[in-house]
């Protein structure tokens, strides 16, 4: 149960969660590993056997572009054998994950081998300054998993309503189901909570559902900064990145995406990722107020080596027709794991989280936070950990203890 | 501790005609599926331009999700104010990893006949999903005055009310 007494929790006001795109944990964080053994990262020793037979050990060697094109097949069928390396139920109905079958798996995208390889690439820390410093200077969730083995909307679907009500794929059309969405749940309990899209030209993800039918809940980035600027910003935010290069709706330039899915650049995830904390953390009323959670949706298609775990079904079945496998997916096993990052002054730098999170973590943390006991939803967030406790520091951390970017 | 420097992208790293992702043609399709039970008066003001690049995508988003927030906010569908009474008064703890590693072990229990699956495609949202991943552009539908609304809303999914813990 939260703690309560501890002064973070009493000065806590705002949580801004930040979800990038399709970027596995071992590809943007494994490196850190080398400098802090509690992070679970690589030793440089996995590996992965290729089509021809040959084992293939990770390497150094991600390029922010131009790399992981085409891009990964991160749907279910894909990941399932990412996940298993291509063991069957049929083979085995006691399976177990082993996470080896990345690299088949992007082979059978351009049947390829030497292409192939480089799903097994990731980035040292020097290339990725901000989430390197972001996961050394606060807490780096080591077990942070996707929500399902599958795509982003669907994963993204748990970080807004606890559960895909069902779906393993890019189909989401379930307004008003018997879960409400987190956004819903505070107003209804009279908080205050937005999503933020880049902007127009980009929009949100959540268009059937929650665009369609409350667009009151949506601003632009725009809005974003300016609410931290003026010191309204709302209790709950989400962020969603700029999904695609485009001119500037009011024609001021061009735009870049910056949301890390391949093929765009990742410096300009990086950028976006800094511009966000940088809103936060240069105010003087809302850094001491406010903890901030840059996630992942999914992994991508791209190598990690932690076969995550079973967990809690949330209720629903997906059949084989729509898992695209032999087999029906009762929602009992977690996705790939993803990036996460907890960042508030009252977090102890060089904080490393062990217990198990997934997206359904994020409506069940502000949920228990801001409304208390709830009964109205899934299973899985139910079930879920929630991250708020990490803030357990008995000060603040000065502010020339914490970082900044330019 | 000094401000860390965080290079950009170089000016290359910009493609506006990059052909659309997955992700996008299927936020296209959302929006087509939103658009196609619009007035034809609305659906004439907005781009019927087929989309192949990024840059398309976002002209086509743009003016979707303008149309979207220019619309009055009908009546929203009831939210109760309160949260229902729950059944227990008692907040979840969290559990250790080890206890839900414990719990995870044990095989999910067969659902019973009476669940429902979640899949909902409907036999149009297949075809739109097979042409998406032919990679072929996304063509602007002809309107037509005829053309049917089909329910935006999803049917009512009966849970089983179960707790699998």
């Amino acid at each position: 149960m939260l703690d309560r007494t501890l002064p973070g929790i009493q000065n806590l006001k705002h949580v801004v969660v930040l979800m990038m795109e399709n970027r596995s944990f071992d590809h943007m964080l494994g490196a850190l590993h080398a400098e802090n053994p509690a992070i679970d990262g690589l030793t440089g020793n996995e590996t992965n056997l290729d089509s021809t037979g040959e084992p293939v050990k990770v390497t150094s060697d991600a390029a922010y572009q131009s790399q992981l094109d085409p891009d990964p097949d991160h749907h279910f069928p894909a990941v399932d054998l990412q996940i298993f390396g291509g063991v069957t139920t049929a083979q085995d109905p006691n399976r177990k994950p082993n996470m080896r079958g990345f690299v088949q798996s992007y082979y059978n995208q351009q049947h390829n081998v030497g292409h192939s390889h480089e799903i097994l690439n990731y980035f040292t820390t020097d290339k990725l300054p901000v989430l390197s410093t972001l996961a050394k200077q606060y807490a780096v969730f080591n077990r942070w998993f996707s929500s399902i083995p599958g795509p982003t909307l669907c994963n993204r679907a748990f970080a807004h309503y606890g559960t895909s009500f069902g779906q393993v794929s890019m189909d989401v059309f379930y307004w008003n189901k018997q879960y409400k969405s987190i956004y819903e749940r505070l107003v209804a309990a009279g908080h205050s909570a937005r999503l933020y899209y880049f902007d127009q030209a980009s929009s949100s993800l959540e268009v059937v559902n929650l665009l369609q039918n409350q667009p009151e809940l949506f601003g632009t980035f725009q809005d974003f900064e300016d609410a931290c600027s003026r010191n309204k910003l709302p209790e709950y935010s989400f962020i969603e990145p700029n999904y695609t290069d485009h001119d500037a709706p009011n024609g001021t330039g061009e735009l870049i995406a910056n949301d890390q899915h391949p093929d765009h650049d990742v410096r300009a995830g990086e950028q976006f990722i800094a511009t966000v904390y940088t809103a936060i953390r240069k105010n003087p009323k809302l850094w001491p107020n406010t903890a901030m959670l840059i996630v992942y949706d999914e992994h991508g298609g791209i190598y990690d080596h932690v076969p995550p775990p079973a967990c809690t079904p949330d209720g629903f079945v997906a059949q084989p027709k729509a898992t695209g496998t032999p087999d029906a997916f009762h929602f009992d096993r977690l996705g790939v794991r993803v990036p996460a990052i907890l960042i508030s002054p009252w977090i102890a730098p060089g904080t490393v989280i062990n217990e198990v999170f997934e997206h359904a973590s994020i409506p069940g943390t502000l949920t228990d936070f801001f409304i208390g006991p709830y009964d109205v939803r899934s299973p899985r967030e139910i079930a879920a950990n929630t991250f708020l406790g990490y803030l357990d520091q008995p000060k603040m951390r000065a502010d020339s203890d914490c970082p900044t970017f330019r | 501790m000094e401000p860390i420097l965080v290079p950009g992208p170089p000016k290359e790293a910009f493609n506006k005609h990059r052909p659309i992702s997955d992700l996008v043609k299927t936020q296209i399709e959302h929006f087509k599926h939103l658009e196609e039970k619009l007035p034809p008066d609305v659906r004439a003001t907005l781009p019927q331009h087929d989309v192949v690049t990024e840059n398309d995508a976002a002209r086509y988003i743009a003016a979707m999700t303008t149309y979207l927030h220019s619309r009055p906010v009908a009546a929203s569908p009831k939210i109760p104010k309160k949260a229902p009474s729950p059944k227990r008064s008692v907040a979840m703890p969290s559990r250790p990893a080890l206890a839900i590693a414990a719990a995870a072990e044990t095989p999910a229990r067969k659902k019973t006949a009476s669940q429902k699956t979640g899949s909902r495609k409907t036999a149009p949202e297949k075809t739109a999903s097979r042409k998406m991943a032919s990679g072929k552009a996304i063509a602007s539908k002809k309107r037509s005055p005829a053309a049917k609304n089909s329910s935006s809303k999803p049917k009512a999914r009966k849970s089983s009310g179960k707790r699998t813990k």
